[in-house]
């Protein structure tokens, strides 16, 4: 039995919006959430744009402030640390970012950014931060000497590189990966996720990793969770979910994902219209209106998430099917 | 093979940097029939969207130079136009969509007139028989609601209604070429498909030919009939989608769908890598531009510059050492 390393439980979080004129509403971005990460395992959230799943991954951090449920890290509940107590915590879970040009300050250089989580806990200065920064560096497959550069010299999968350094520095437990290769080209894209690959069995992270391309997330994770309008609407191991999706909304976008496989026979489900406004979900189960399945109940119905087959979890009523 | 709607031959499009004439684009040829899709691909700075752009001469002149080449449209050499024949002719027999449908869409401007618009500029009709076409080509995109929609501004609009709106405009005068620039890089994968499957059903209803530029390999796949691969400017491999995705002869094709996570590599195992990184185009070396990164280089690549010349199954493909049948994947 792996250890829980991340707990996350009811999660809640809402946003207030401007409608202008003076009217607000207010926008649920994260909506009643449950999702574990073992040690040294890799999650994978998939979902497409403003699904939430940006917002639940800075909520696991607590670098957003939830506002209902539950985040516990090493069996310790984050909500309740003081300020000091989840600084400490910080430093086992880390962050990677989508775009490897905004994440990184241009004024810094490559040494700064990656020595400043070293400096600020203390845990090294003068020339040992220096070796260390060096070292990171060749982890990550850099030169040493690239320490003293800045990161417009980079390219953009070095840039990635950078940032994976940075999140290792303080040899977190737990890296949350924010579609860490989406910018990227394929051959370059290979190179990161092997990168992501080795450095996990090297250093027995545990990796919750974000990402809209199914591909990309089938190749890194052991377990697999898909969002749509800020719910998990199914969560499952992934060559389950790969191989038997049990959420109508997973198996649409399973097939719709275009394989370089020409002629290849494939059974594509279109779905009508666009993803709903997330400030006036509709009622029921939030996918119905798009559902191919969808029968009356739905309309009026939430569906829970519940095990339809073993350690395979649906939000759907008609699951197992 | 019907012949050819639109030809390039030879194209050349250089830049005039600080450091030197960068050319982006050297020395392609590329044919379009009506009802095909030709996908072109390639990764970033490949030059796939200066060639798009040289065709309908929209790059600024200068810092861009068409160096040389011809592009022939319906008999005539659009080099050699002048700039109100072009005009005429872009967003008229030749459309283009882009990537990012929000730039391409006035803000201030409702949607239904400016598709009215691309109708007042190149057709003679009267204001009720403009605004029938409007309508009529909302709903072949597929907007719902049409009436209402027309009066919405862009931003009252999601990115794959936007780019519905931006194919309505597109289609407007009934184009003999649509030129598509990454048109569902933007979107998500639903919404991608759906745009897909649209871009589809119009072009076999009105016998399009299609220029569909990419750098999803899947895509390709599903969309076109023929494809051009393109690196460092110039088109390394061309033929028919199915020959070149089951067998591809040149190492960079090669290269490219071994590097996707595909159901022929085992999920955790390590992926193919193409090592090292692209040219400098404004110094290009002697030789085949892509042997410094390719694990099949001979003497021969670094002294002389592979030409397109014939493969198999009707492959074009420029290389002195092609990868074998069932060659290069371990």
């Amino acid at each position: 039995m792996t250890a829980q390393l991340l707990t996350l439980r009811g999660l809640r979080k809402s946003f207030a919006v401007s409608r202008g004129f003076g009217r607000r509403a207010r926008l649920v971005a994260v909506d009643d959430v449950d999702l574990d990460v073992d040690a040294g395992e890799t999650v994978g959230l998939v979902g497409e744009s403003g699904c939430g799943k940006s917002t639940l991954a800075r909520l696991a951090l607590r670098l957003v402030e939830p506002d209902d449920g539950k985040i516990a890290f090493e069996g310790r509940d984050l909500r309740a640390l003081g300020r000091a107590d989840l600084r400490a915590m910080r430093r086992r879970m880390q962050i990677v970012f989508q775009d490897p040009f905004a994440s990184l300050n241009p004024r810094m250089t490559v040494g700064e950014t990656i020595g400043e989580g070293l400096r600020v806990h203390r845990m090294a200065r003068g020339a040992q931060l220096a070796r260390r920064v060096a070292e990171l560096l060749e982890i990550v497959g850099l030169a040493p000497d690239h320490a003293a550069r800045y990161p417009h010299e980079f390219s953009g999968g070095q840039r990635q590189r950078i940032g994976i350094a940075r999140a290792l520095a303080l040899e977190p437990r737990l890296v949350v990966a924010d579609e860490p290769v989406s910018s990227l080209d394929v051959s370059i894209q290979a190179q990161i996720l092997n990168l992501l690959l080795e450095l996990q069995k090297r250093f027995g992270l545990a990796y919750l990793f974000i990402s809209h391309d199914l591909r990309v997330v089938r190749h890194l994770s052991r377990r697999v969770a898909v969002m749509y309008l800020g719910r998990i609407v199914e969560r499952a191991p992934a060559d389950r979910l790969y191989a038997r999706p049990q959420h109508p909304y997973s198996e649409a976008l399973l097939s719709a994902v275009p394989v370089p496989e020409p002629g290849a026979a494939r059974h594509r489900i279109l779905l009508k219209g666009d993803v709903p406004s997330p400030i006036a979900p509709p009622a029921g189960c939030p996918f119905h209106p798009r559902c191919p399945k969808a029968v009356e109940r739905c309309s009026t119905e939430r569906p829970a998430l519940r095990e339809v087959a073993p350690s395979h979890f649906s939000a759907c009523h008609l699951a197992p099917f | 093979m019907s012949s050819p709607v639109l030809e390039v031959r030879d194209l050349c499009t250089s830049f005039a940097t600080k450091r030197g004439k960068l050319t982006a684009v050297d020395g392609v040829d590329l044919e379009l029939v009506a009802g095909e899709t030709l996908g072109v691909v390639g990764e970033s700075g490949c030059g796939k969207s200066v060639m798009a752009l040289s065709i309908l001469r929209l790059l600024p002149e200068p810092p861009a130079r068409i160096e040389r080449g011809e592009i022939l449209f319906e008999g005539r050499d659009l080099r050699r136009s002048s700039p109100e024949e072009l005009r005429a002719l872009r967003g008229n027999r030749i459309a283009m969509i882009f990537q990012e449908p929000m730039t391409s869409l006035n803000p201030v401007f409702r949607v239904g007139d400016q598709i009215e618009e691309a109708l007042r500029v190149h057709r003679d009709l009267g204001r009720v028989e403009r605004a029938a076409r409007v309508l009529e080509l909302l709903e072949l995109v597929g907007i719902p609601e049409p009436r209402t929609r027309m009066r919405d501004y862009p931003h009252q609009l999601s990115g794959g209604m936007r780019q519905r709106v931006m194919i309505a405009m597109a289609l407007a005068n009934d184009p003999a070429v649509l030129i598509a620039d990454e048109p569902t890089t933007a979107l998500d994968v639903t919404i991608q498909a759906q745009i897909l499957e649209l871009l589809e059903t119009l072009k076999r209803r009105f016998r399009m030919a299609v220029l569909f530029i990419t750098h999803d390999l899947g895509v390709v796949a599903e969309t076109a009939q023929r494809v051009a691969v393109l690196y460092a400017g110039r088109v390394v491999e061309s033929g028919g989608v199915l020959e070149i995705f089951s067998s591809p002869q040149h190492p960079y094709t090669r290269g490219l769908l071994d590097a996707l996570p595909s159901a022929r590599v085992r999920p955790g195992e390590s992926l193919h890598v193409i090592a090292g990184r692209v040219p400098d185009l404004v110094a290009r070396p002697a030789g085949c531009s892509f042997r410094e990164r390719c694990t099949r280089a001979l003497a021969v690549c670094a002294e002389r510059d592979p030409r397109l010349a014939p493969g198999r199954g009707g492959v074009q493909v420029a290389c002195h050492n092609p990868v074998p049948p069932e060659g290069g994947r371990a």
